[in-house]
């Protein structure tokens, strides 16, 4: 979670709790590796 | 429409407008108008956020753009996921710490008023056009389909969606906007559905995806590093992550949308079942239109989709219309044989696309004998598809609940949009030259600021028709406000020693350089948003070094 400071900042976080959205942002972007990917095939094989 | 059309459509629409007001009923302070009380959840902010994005465009214009280019928009979308976790690690903590109404507040923080409000200024000048072109739009199809003036259809699209956010704020949108968002994906798994169900006997789902693949329609990804094409796996990766980054950190009518979860981890999933969601969602709707595509190969299209811009044409050009008819009709029967032939092996891909291609060619002949009979009229008719084919083919009912999916989109959009509009006119402008206010004052002026949008959007949806295009012009202007909008918030986050006074002039001086570009140079639309982002992005530091005043940090 974020942890106070001024307002220009950029912001610290502690680890704990941000290394599970860490690897929730890494699935998201799998997900959106794999649609790529998904769509590449597809074109191809019906080409 | 028949009257059991119109039942359908009605009822859904009542039903919804109902269900909002209700589940919002009790809005009786400023917090919960502006920010619906900061107890909505989750999934409620992940579909209130994809549904403030999809406007009755993306319902009307994408299938078309399918039936004529395939699948390669989607990678428009390609960004999308990746500014969502960015989003979420960076600006999210930042605008949940300061505990804010507006994303323009950070900047006042961050910077000074000065910069806020100009920020604010640009955001209320761009999303209140946009408002009116996002109510035309689909009233222009409306009017088309039904047949009533566009004024009547742009005051029927405009009036509802003004009550019932006027009435709820913040809160009625989000309620409303799932409901909307269920018939939405109800009426877009009809479509979908029909289409298949179109096929003729012994024409399986699998056969149609292979012809649309022969026909070329499934191009998703385009690996070339050609900068003149307008969709590539790249341009939507970086492009489309730059203007994703801008409309969901910068622009009002999104931030309002996930600033309404109370803890942070209730924004923050919100804005990443968003970014599951919307590239299989943008890919489904492009398919429809592919399948629609299909449809198309197998049974005649008609010669041109927006149906009563052709009959006046034929009303003054009966001969020319009728010889157009007679050879899209050979050369549909010519195509229809090939197919036969390519489906038992007989007749190759290349010689399919060709005799697709001559078909094409009469409906492009005839929407340029549009635009020579009727100077200023719509020569392009690919808007019209989608909402053609629903009229031709669809049973009585289901007509009624597919234009109910296009009001929907439409309202949901509008409404996320009046009230980012009202809450940045009160927060933004009144709250600060009336900090004494009483709370049911403010509210009131909040009420009265969103009604005031609504009114103005709906004024300027009546001029609209002087725009030459229309979607373009949605584009171009968004493009016109969101670079310099963007890189205010990016010398915020990472360039911490840039004072008030050099970021407020580098912004004033990337609008003015995208505002020149647009009147005199030659630069496509989607780099606007990259050259004032790099104007404000690059100059502020520049500015700062020359006249260094304390920065607040």
């Amino acid at each position: 979670m974020a942890e106070p400071g001024p307002p220009g900042a950029p912001v610290r976080r502690s680890t704990g709790g941000e290394e599970r959205w860490g690897r929730l942002y890494a699935l998201l972007l799998g997900a959106l590796a794999l649609e790529i990917a998904g769509l590449w095939v597809l074109e191809r094989v019906f080409r | 429409m028949s009257t059991l059309d119109w039942g359908v459509l009605l009822l859904t629409l009542g039903g919804i407008v109902v269900f909002g007001t209700w589940r919002s009923r009790g809005v009786h302070t400023t917090e919960s108008y502006l920010r619906a009380g900061k107890d909505i959840r989750w999934w409620t902010i992940g579909l209130s956020v994809i549904a403030t994005q999809a406007s009755a465009i993306t319902f009307l214009s994408v299938p078309g753009q399918a039936y004529q280019d395939g699948l390669g928009f989607v990678q428009f979308y390609f960004g999308l996921p990746i500014a969502m976790v960015l989003l979420s690690a960076i600006a999210l903590p930042v605008y949940h710490r300061l505990d804010i109404y507006t994303a323009y507040q950070y900047l006042e923080q961050r910077f000074d008023r000065r910069t806020r409000q100009f920020t604010a200024l640009l955001f209320l000048v761009s999303r209140g056009l946009a408002s009116g072109l996002a109510i035309y739009a689909p009233a222009l199809v409306l009017s088309a389909v039904l047949g009533w003036p566009v004024l009547w259809t742009n005051w029927a699209l405009g009036a509802v969606t003004i009550v019932y956010t006027v009435a709820g704020g913040s809160r009625a949108v989000s309620r409303t906007q799932t409901a909307q968002m269920a018939v939405i994906f109800v009426g877009l798994l009809i479509a979908f559905g029909m289409a298949v169900s179109l096929f003729p006997p012994g024409f399986s789902f699998g056969r149609g995806v292979a012809l649309a693949g022969a026909l070329g329609k499934l191009e998703g990804v385009d690996t070339s590093l050609r900068l003149d094409t307008r969709y590539t796996l790249w341009s939507g990766l970086l492009g489309g992550l730059f203007v994703q980054l801008a409309y969901f950190g910068t622009d009002q009518s999104q931030v309002q949308r996930y600033l309404a979860g109370g803890p942070l981890a209730e924004s923050r999933r919100g804005l990443l079942m968003n970014g599951l969601l919307k590239v299989p969602m943008q890919l489904f709707i492009l398919f429809i239109g592919v399948m629609v595509f299909v449809v198309y190969q197998l049974t005649p299209p008609p010669l041109f989709f927006n149906r009563a811009e052709l009959e006046r044409v034929r009303a003054s050009n009966p001969a020319e219309v009728a010889a157009l008819e007679s050879r899209h009709g050979e050369l549909f029967a010519e195509k229809r044989r090939a197919i036969d032939g390519w489906m038992r092996g007989e007749t190759s891909s290349a010689a399919l696309r060709v005799a697709e291609s001559r078909v094409e060619a009469v409906r492009k002949e005839t929407g340029a004998l549009v635009a020579r009979t009727r100077p200023g009229a719509d020569s392009k008719d690919a808007d019209f598809i989608f909402v053609r084919f629903v009229l031709d083919h669809f049973p009585r009912g289901l007509i009624g609940l597919l234009v109910a999916v296009i009001l929907s989109a439409a309202m949901s959009a509008n409404s996320a949009a009046l009230s980012s509009l009202g809450a940045t006119t009160v927060v933004d402008f009144y709250r600060p030259r009336h900090p004494d206010a009483s709370d049911a004052r403010t509210l009131a002026v909040a009420r009265g600021a969103t009604a005031a949008w609504g009114l103005v959007a709906v004024a300027f949806a009546s001029f609209a028709s002087l725009l030459d295009n229309l979607i373009q012009a949605v584009n171009v202007l968004g493009s016109l406000f969101y670079g310099p909008m963007l890189g205010v918030f990016l010398v915020g986050f990472f360039l911490v020693r840039v004072g008030g006074r050099a970021v407020f002039w580098a912004t004033v001086a990337g609008e003015i350089v995208v505002l020149a570009a647009a009147a005199f140079g030659h630069l496509g639309f989607l780099w606007y948003n990259v050259l004032g982002c790099a104007v404000v992005v690059g100059l502020a530091p520049l500015l700062q070094r020359i006249s260094p005043r304390p920065s607040p940090t």
